[in-house]
């Protein structure tokens, strides 16, 4: 797996110079591979909506080095609109940048920056429309739609220009059971179909268990750990030290398995628990408790 | 015990279109929690809006503390007996320093200066935000934000408090903050709290759960009684918490479980009994497969 | 970049001006800006400023803040004294060209740049030491007798208070609506004005949604919370004349006093 981003060693500070101002992002380095599937979790004020805003350029590390496909894109001469059209940020609450007057015309606004052909754009806003679901309102204005389908169609504006990064700033908050999973199965497709390379913020333990395979976990500024779901989840105390949780099935399975040991709690979703639970009794032959 | 709000026959529509609350027939005696559920456009927050007068009854009647919310001249006692907090902290904070915010309602009313600054100062201690009391409101997180809103609901001494939506947007942190106050208020202040909300957890704290689904009330009582019907929750577009989704999936590995598990507590209570039994006690297991 | 405006930036502060009367400081400001251009002698000017100096490190604001309140003027203090400098009649000084420094010219450019400086740092003190809210209180206050004109005075400080409360939260906004657009490719720095104007579409659109949203939800909860417009309503920090505020008003008379017998016993110098 070759590296799509590279942040090697990036520090930020806003408002540097102003006595008690903490950089926001200290030291960070990481190395992002071509398709993986990224939870990064933080509580709020840790830094990682800070961290984000360096993959597209958006901001400029104080120190350190952003590399996309190996090129640092704060070079001289280096096209910083094309990089944001290669890795594609949705910010929190995207539809609070819903701006035309149809669907169908916010969604062609990357793609319309990117000047590519009529036909093209066409394509792709069908596309990206098709992804969201926003297919039968693209003749609408996007103020009239609910909550949950601004939601998408805001979404829908960032696949149409086709990212092969799509970072997500807390994709799902605010919205219903209902629209929460939406939110998420749409992004699931998107990499699995595009084979992008996705990289999600989320507070929400159990959705980056279910859909994440890595997880970066930021506290102050700083990688507090990086690994597999299962690696990240496994330190638990660490986690809860610094204002995390875990899935809420997973603590309960760890307080099982303080009177019972052999019951494997390294399960972050409820299937999974459901199963090693239902080992135990089964091995007990206990049915009734 | 009496009731502090009653909906007796009520129909609500915006502009004569589609209604939004159909028929609504719904008791809330002094002092009980009660948490609505619905999903996005089922009725929940014009529920709310009715109780405070915000907007009156298509036809039927809203009884506040036996007050008719028809009757305009009522509409300020209403108001106080009934305090509301809504889904957004930045948009409810109309002072530009916490104090002076929490002692808006108390300067509308006309509240004498040093009892206003009396029940400015409990307010705050209450919610835990004295230590704040100076600050500009974009100073503060949101969880902390909502906890001055709940403050300056508090500030007018009412009965009840509707909270709508009131951790949509915060963190896992800032949602714990608020629902312990919300809590802690209704448990030691003997206030009702009317809780509308998406998470499961939070409901399964309640006496009483209230689902609406297209402006009707789908269900209606004990939160064990409610989450204990999976499938119905999950037709509603709602889910269980996760305790009693994990006890369903038990359930469908052949593990009998009692009814009316929904927190983790209940979880690890009615599985510890024999996970934890040492395997020598196998024998006298009760239960088989 | 636009995080840098420091309007309505209240510090918190317990200092003898920060506890003074609004509304009297607020006359107190106008009543220094009057005082400011009646100088007329050195001797008045510099001890204006000695005022407007002593007054700020009384209240304990950084002079840090001041200097950054002051930096968006400096054009224009630069500007109208090189204005002032080249076209103020009087001996001259140094000739450029056809342009002439004179010695009045120089002189008044100097003063002027005092001025302007001290107006601009006296009105920065008053919101630095002083909440909006108190502030649109002390303006009400002010011209609550125009209330019998049937003027909409505790309407139209009301909506000042509110529009102070939430310029950080609509530059924050600004902020972000920016950078969302800007990762959708727009360019919203670069190009011609024309092309720069129609570039900001995309951010004036939604920020005015959110604004109009904000209005909606705000106005909801200040209805429930029982507003109902001035009538009725009471403070929670009502103003009375302290003893700071009386200190303060005799110092200002003395001030006056002094910029009056230094513009009688003096030769002016503008």
């Amino acid at each position: 797996m070759s590296a799509v981003l590279r942040a090697e060693n990036i520090s930020y500070t806003y408002n540097p110079g102003i006595p008690g101002s903490k950089p926001a992002v200290d030291g960070v380095s990481l190395e992002i591979g071509e398709g993986e599937f990224i939870a990064v979790i933080g509580h709020t004020g840790s830094g990682k909506s800070t961290l984000i805003q360096h993959f597209n350029g958006l901001l400029r590390p104080q120190k350190g080095r952003v590399l996309f496909d190996g090129q640092d894109i704060w070079a001289k001469g280096y096209d910083l609109r094309a990089l944001r059209f290669g890795v594609g940020l949705v910010f929190q609450y995207p539809e609070y940048q819903l701006f035309e007057e149809t669907v169908y015309k916010d969604i062609a606004f990357g793609p319309t920056n990117m000047s590519l052909s009529e036909q093209e754009i066409h394509r792709r806003v069908l596309d990206a429309a098709g992804f969201v679901g926003a297919g039968q309102y693209l003749d609408s204005s996007p103020f009239e739609l609910s909550g949950g389908e601004k939601r998408r169609v805001a979404i829908a504006g960032v696949l149409a220009m086709e990212p092969r990064v799509l970072i997500l700033d807390e994709p799902a908050a605010g919205l219903d059971p209902r629209g929460k999973k939406a939110a998420f199965e749409l992004i699931k497709n998107y990499h699995e179909s595009k084979g992008a390379t996705v990289i999600v913020v989320s507070h929400s333990m159990e959705d980056v268990a279910e859909y994440a395979k890595r997880v970066i976990v930021i506290n102050r500024g700083q990688v507090f750990c990086d690994g597999s779901v299962p690696e990240v989840f496994k330190r638990a105390r660490e986690l809860s030290d610094i204002g995390l949780s875990i899935p809420a099935v997973t603590s309960i399975l760890l307080r099982l398995k303080e009177g019972c040991p052999e019951l494997n709690a390294s399960c972050y979703d409820i299937t999974s628990a459901a199963d090693a639970i239902a080992a135990v009794m089964k091995e007990r032959g206990a049915a009734l408790c | 015990m009496s009731n502090i709000i009653s909906f007796k026959n009520v129909l609500f529509s915006y502009n004569g279109e589609q209604e939004a609350l159909h028929d609504i027939n719904l008791n809330i005696q002094k002092g009980e929690f009660v948490a609505v559920l619905g999903y996005n456009g089922s009725g929940k927050s014009t529920l709310a809006k009715l109780i405070n007068a915000i907007l009156l009854p298509g036809s039927g009647k809203v009884l506040v503390d036996g007050m008719d919310t028809n009757d305009e001249s009522l509409t300020f006692e209403i108001r106080k007996k009934v305090g509301m907090v809504f889904q957004n902290p930045d948009n409810q904070i109309v002072a530009s320093t916490v104090e002076e915010d929490v002692a808006f309602a108390l300067e509308n009313l006309g509240v004498e200066s040093s009892e206003m600054r009396r029940r400015v100062d409990s307010a705050l201690e209450t919610v835990g935000m004295s230590e704040y009391c100076n600050y500009a409101p974009h100073r503060l997180s949101g969880g902390q934000k909502q906890r001055v809103a709940i403050a300056g609901v508090l500030a007018m001494s009412p009965q009840c408090i509707v909270l709508d939506e009131p951790t949509a947007m915060l963190d896992p942190r800032g949602r714990k903050a608020v629902i312990d106050t919300a809590l802690s208020l209704n448990r030691e202040k003997g206030i009702t709290i009317v809780l509308i909300t998406h998470f499961m957890d939070e409901a399964a704290l309640a006496d009483r759960v209230v689902v609406l689904s297209g402006g009707r009330i789908a269900k209606n009582g004990p939160p064990r009684e409610v989450f204990s019907d999976y499938d119905g929750m999950k037709q509603l577009g709602l889910g269980v918490p996760v305790a009693a989704e994990l006890a369903q999936e038990l359930r469908a590995r052949g593990i009998n479980l009692p009814r009316g598990i929904i927190t983790p507590d209940d979880m690890v209570e009615a599985l510890s009994p024999c996970l934890w039994r040492k395997p020598d006690e196998r024998s006298s297991a009760g239960g088989e497969y | 970049m636009l995080k840098d405006i420091t309007i309505g930036q209240y510090i918190y502060g317990s200092s003898p001006i920060h506890r003074m009367d609004p509304m009297l400081k607020l006359i107190f400001v106008i009543a220094y800006v009057v005082l400011l251009f009646s100088a007329s002698t050195t001797a008045g000017i510099v001890g204006a400023v000695a005022f407007s100096l002593i007054i700020y490190k009384i209240s304990g604001i950084p002079i840090k803040l001041i200097a950054k309140s002051l930096k968006p003027i400096v054009p224009v203090v630069v500007f109208t004294a090189v204005i002032n400098m080249f076209f103020i009649p009087g001996d001259p000084l140094i000739t450029i060209w056809k342009l002439t420094i004179s010695r009045q010219g120089l002189f008044y450019a100097v003063i002027l740049s005092f001025r302007i400086t001290c107006l601009i740092s006296a009105s920065s003190l008053l919101t630095y030491t002083t909440s909006p809210i108190q502030l649109t209180d002390a303006i009400e206050r002010l011209l609550s007798p125009l209330k019998k004109l049937k003027m909409p005075v505790h309407e139209l400080a009301m909506m000042m208070s509110i529009a102070l409360r939430f310029i950080p939260s609509l530059i924050e906004e600004t902020d972000k609506i920016m950078s969302a657009q800007k990762s959708r490719g727009a360019s919203l720095d670069s190009g011609k004005l024309r092309e720069k104007v129609k570039a900001l579409v995309p951010v004036l659109v939604p920020l005015f949604v959110s604004a109009f949203r904000r209005a909606d939800e705000l106005a909801l909860a200040m209805e429930c919370r029982c507003y109902r417009g001035g009538e009725g309503r009471t403070r929670l920090h009502e103003s009375h004349f302290s003893s700071v505020d009386a200190f303060g008003t005799a110092v200002l008379v003395l001030m006056f006093g002094y910029v009056i017998a230094t513009n009688c016993l003096f030769e002016a110098v503008i």
